[in-house]
């Protein structure tokens, strides 16, 4: 089966972790991840720049090694990580900041993402926030 | 895309950015020519009270509902129940917005429930 996932919850909360061991298990049972779109407070999950105390899950690179592992198709959107502060480096400099602070593996784009992946999945889940 | 994607508005407006992004989705998927449809339920449904008065610096959420038609998003719903629930009078939302009881709101999920966009 082909699954679009809908992420809109922050990493530290149970729906981020649930998104993210749902992932490994449809993965395991074969199953294909069409997209990962992180939305809302999900486009945390794609945040370089955090460092839990090292007895917490560090969740934003756990999702950065599996979708490096699966060549996961993983996208933030553009309006929420604008509006949220995860953008890439491009964006960045448009916002006249130094740098971003997008993970990579992860790419930056609009919801036309949320729409094919919708289009080329069989179901489509939400992790709420 | 042969089957349509329900987009569920289940949280009331203002409290977060959710709902905001939850409309701008809706219409962002309309505008590219996917096809969509909207139920309101449970905290959702607040989203329809009349005479809203958004804070300085919150986007007015009843203005962007009103551009539902214009982005030829024909099948909206909401649930009755939920209405009623809330204290939202249900003979204050527009007529092309469908009000279900509940065994349409359990039909219309059921229906729709491979491709849920839910908020």
């Amino acid at each position: 089966m082909r699954f679009c996932l809908l992420i809109l919850a922050a990493p530290g909360s149970a729906g981020a972790r649930s998104a993210y061991h749902f992932t490994r298990a449809a993965l395991a049972q074969g199953h294909e991840i069409r997209r990962l779109f992180f939305y809302h407070e999900g486009v945390h999950n794609a945040s370089a720049l955090t460092a839990p105390p090292r007895d917490e899950e560090h969740l934003t690179m756990e999702w950065a090694e599996l979708i490096a592992a699966h060549r996961l198709p993983a996208t933030v959107c553009v309006a929420s990580g604008v509006r949220k502060g995860v953008v890439d480096d491009r964006q960045a400099q448009r916002l006249e900041r130094e740098q971003g602070n997008l993970r990579a593996g992860f790419k930056v784009a609009g919801l036309g993402d949320l729409v094919s992946g919708a289009a080329e999945a069989d179901r489509l889940i939400t992790f709420g926030p | 895309m042969s089957t349509r994607l329900l987009f569920v508005v289940r949280r009331p407006p203002y409290g977060d950015t959710l709902s905001r992004e939850a409309l701008d989705a809706l219409l962002g998927a309309a505008a590219l020519g996917a096809p969509v449809m909207a139920l309101f339920m449970d905290d959702g449904v607040l989203q329809w009270q009349p005479g809203q008065q958004p804070p300085k610096g919150s986007k007015n959420l009843a203005a962007m509902l009103k551009a539902l038609p214009l982005y030829e998003i024909e099948d909206v719903f909401v649930s009755r129940a939920c209405l009623l629930a809330r204290g939202v009078d249900p003979d204050a939302l527009p007529p092309e917005v469908e009000q279900l009881d509940d065994g349409q709101v359990r039909e219309l999920l059921a229906r729709s429930g491979q491709l849920l966009v839910s908020f």
